[in-house]
């Protein structure tokens, strides 16, 4: 029973299984077109052919049940609105990511319940001006984010009685304790606004919020052990 | 002999000179070159002088103008003169014409007369002097010289001029040349068309049966002005059979004014987009340093946006008329041009002044020919380009790329990370935007600054509000330093700081590391 679903098997669909594979994640792949889900086969993938109309098709392979995240990713982006669409119906709490190049497209996708729209286009000319721009920025954050260097950036959601609850974020000495840099913290409940630990932050840490901090991955370790235990 | 030897060794001497080959070059810059800047202050210097001598001479026709106007027309004249020595001594190097010629009798054994060797030299002056540009030039002049003022209505060809130094009249102008062919043959049936009417209306009405037609030239003269479709009505046939021809001359005229009119509203309107590009090419002289983005489609566009906000001067290049019309409309210098036409990028000078050059359209063949285009020009420019299929990649580095993107592989990491750890991954791709506080920004330690050897605690980071992600050492191959806090950490030269905070207390801080310099 594989939690994440990418449901057709396009150009970025290709990219997605690579790197879910890469990373050891376990996923299915369903498209809607035979040869489509033949070539995913012939690759090595778990894929499985299935009429896009059919809601039961879906609840067959887990999206209402199992499934967490769903890649709405088909080279047809109608087809992909009504997978959007119809996965939401099943299940109000599934994370549905699209990919579409256009803005009316990113529109339609979020109002058809995709929690997340990314824009390839926008992505890689992100990329290209931070290259321009922020080479070593770039190739640091780089290799924190995306590849296997020591340095990692992790979120850790702060437990009901932490040690942390009340104490102002300035003042809570994780930089100096920990050796890890706290890079900001989302306050939970409904204002989920981000804030970056700059020397104009005053925030209380509360129960949900989220931590956001880089460090060695034995720090983060240590950190969120410390932040459970007490 | 002896002249003929002086003429050589004049010749070989200004071959040897640095100063005259660069004075020839700024003198030709001044007088042909649309780029050098100076050459547009000298234009409208003439322009001005042009229109004031055309003023004088229509002046002079009633008044009795005070005797400084003449010595201003004077000074104009002579002016004028100096432009046209100029011209002719620019126009063609003599001296190397000259050792061509030496040169090649040498190599043949052969002895020259004085004549045979400054001859090649001499035709390539007449062949200015004879040029339509010259002749204008040297009607503007001539009838200065009060002996020849029987010509003083030459005078008017001063207006020409302006021609000269007004690319844009100069290049609508060309319409008529390049059409030479419809115009042509428009004209023959023109003159048919004339010759027939004015001798139909003289055979009819020569002969005193119209007061108004005494000769041919009276008849020639009312058919082209009812040809035209002007009609001042002076002339009018009288007869039936005048009449009669008249009917088919104004259906003929008005053909063929309509057919000569959308031949020149056509041609004239595909040399307006000439004329703008030209615009936007001077704009771009002007630029000290910009970006290049080749393909102005989706990526093209946002990437183009983003620079501009971060403060980059962009040249959008694209081959397609819609999406470069598109770029202009965004604000951007916009040519629609072919990024691989290397004769576009050496006018741009991108040698001199692009370090960054991005190929974005949405083939991977023309990215590759625009990437080894921009290499032939200069090896220094860092290339990005995207990948339209992945396989291309490969190539594309090959060919000289820094980086290619593939924008779905992008997307799907970003996907991916977006799965894992969407507050961090949002966060991190926030701050590296420049326009929304605060962003991340990279400082580099150059060796004459004083915090060189400083423990890092010590350099005021924590006074101006920064953040420090860490130290990319330069001498170290570029290890890098995590948020090092504990131990005493000493600047290095070339050190990269990557700190994060305002970006008015960045720039403070690099202002307050750069003031210790001096």
């Amino acid at each position: 029973m594989t939690d994440t679903v990418i449901f057709g098997y396009s150009k970025s669909a290709m990219e997605i299984a690579k790197i879910l594979k890469e990373k050891n994640r376990e996923f299915i792949i369903l498209t809607t077109e035979q040869d489509r889900t033949q070539l995913a086969i012939a690759e090595g993938y778990d894929a499985h052919w299935i009429k896009y109309n059919h809601d039961d098709e879906l609840v067959k392979f887990g999206i209402g049940k199992w499934v967490k995240t769903l890649f709405c990713v088909s080279a047809n982006y109608n087809k992909n609105l009504f997978i959007t669409l119809s996965a939401r119906n099943l299940d109000p709490n599934l994370y549905i990511l699209s990919l579409s190049a256009d803005e009316a497209e990113e529109k339609k996708m979020l109002m058809a319940g995709a929690n997340k729209n990314i824009n390839p286009y926008t992505v890689g000319a992100n990329r290209i001006y931070r290259l321009i721009k922020k080479p070593v920025v770039y190739r640091i954050l780089d290799e924190i984010l995306y590849y296997r260097s020591n340095i990692k950036i992790a979120e850790l959601p702060v437990p009901e009685n932490s040690y942390l609850i009340g104490l102002p974020l300035h003042g809570a000495g994780i930089e100096a304790d920990y050796d890890l840099m706290v890079l900001g913290i989302q306050s939970g409940g409904r204002h989920r606004k981000f804030l970056y630990h700059t020397y104009l932050v005053r925030k209380k840490i509360r129960a949900g919020d989220i931590l956001v901090v880089i460090g060695k991955e034995r720090d983060i370790e240590k950190f969120k052990k410390a932040m459970e235990q007490l | 002999m002896h002249i003929k030897e002086r003429i050589l060794y004049f010749s070989y001497q200004l071959a040897s000179s640095k100063k005259y080959k660069e004075l020839k070059r700024r003198v030709n810059g001044i007088l042909n070159d649309p780029a050098v800047l100076e050459k547009r202050y000298f234009d409208y210097f003439m322009i001005f002088l042009v229109l004031t001598t055309i003023m004088i001479l229509i002046l002079e026709i009633k008044n009795k103008l005070p005797s400084w106007v003449y010595y201003f027309e004077g000074l104009a004249v002579f002016i004028f003169i100096v432009e046209w020595l100029g011209r002719l001594w620019v126009a063609s190097d003599a001296h190397y014409d000259i050792i061509k010629v030496q040169e090649n009798a040498e190599y043949q054994k052969v002895t020259l007369t004085t004549w045979q060797l400054i001859k090649p030299a001499l035709i390539n002056k007449i062949k200015f002097i004879i040029s339509p540009m010259s002749i204008v030039d040297l009607l503007a002049i001539l009838p200065s010289y009060r002996a020849l003022r029987f010509l003083r209505f030459l005078l008017l060809f001063r207006l020409f001029k302006v021609f000269r130094y007004t690319e844009n009249i100069n290049n609508l102008l060309r319409v008529f040349i390049e059409k030479r062919f419809e115009f042509f043959s428009l004209i023959i049936l023109f003159a048919f068309m004339v010759f027939f009417a004015s001798t139909v209306i003289y055979i009819f009405e020569g002969s005193g049966e119209n007061p108004n037609i005494h000769n041919f030239y009276d008849a020639i003269y009312w058919a082209v002005v009812t040809i035209t479709t002007v009609g001042f009505g002076d002339i009018s046939p009288t007869t039936p059979q005048g009449r009669f021809v008249t009917i088919f001359l104004i259906i003929g005229g008005i053909t063929a004014i309509s057919f000569m009119t959308s031949i020149i509203t056509t041609a004239m309107a595909e040399k307006l987009e000439m004329i703008k590009s030209n615009q936007v090419f001077y704009e771009i002289g002007k630029l000290k340093s910009f970006i290049v983005i080749c393909g102005y489609g989706r990526m093209g566009k946002v990437l183009a946006e983003e620079l501009r906000l971060a403060g980059e001067k962009v040249v959008v290049i694209d081959p397609l008329a819609e999406e470069s019309l598109q770029a202009q409309k965004d604000g951007f210098y916009a040519l629609h041009a072919d990024g691989s036409d290397i004769d576009l990028l050496k006018q741009l000078r991108l040698k001199e002044r692009v370090k960054y050059f991005v190929a974005l359209t949405n083939d991977d063949a023309t990215n590759l020919s625009i990437i080894l285009s921009v290499k032939t020009i200069s090896k220094d420019i860092i290339l990005f380009s995207r990948a339209v299929e992945k396989n291309a990649r490969g190539k594309l580095l090959l060919a000289g790329a820094e980086e290619v993107v593939f924008p779905y592989e992008a997307a799907a990491i970003a996907a991916y990370e977006h799965l894992g750890q969407p507050v961090a991954f949002s966060a991190i791709d926030e701050i590296l935007h420049e326009y929304i506080e605060p962003v991340i920004d990279e400082i580099e330690i150059i060796p004459e600054m004083p915090v060189v050897g400083n423990d890092l605690r010590t350099i005021g980071i924590k006074k101006y509000r920064l953040k420090l992600l860490g130290v990319v050492r330069g001498s170290e191959n570029n290890k890098f330093y995590f948020h090092p806090r504990k131990e005493v950490f000493n600047v290095k030269a070339y050190d990269i700081l990557i700190v994060i905070g305002a970006i008015d207390d960045i720039a403070a801080f690099k202002l307050h590391l750069y003031e210790e310099l001096s």
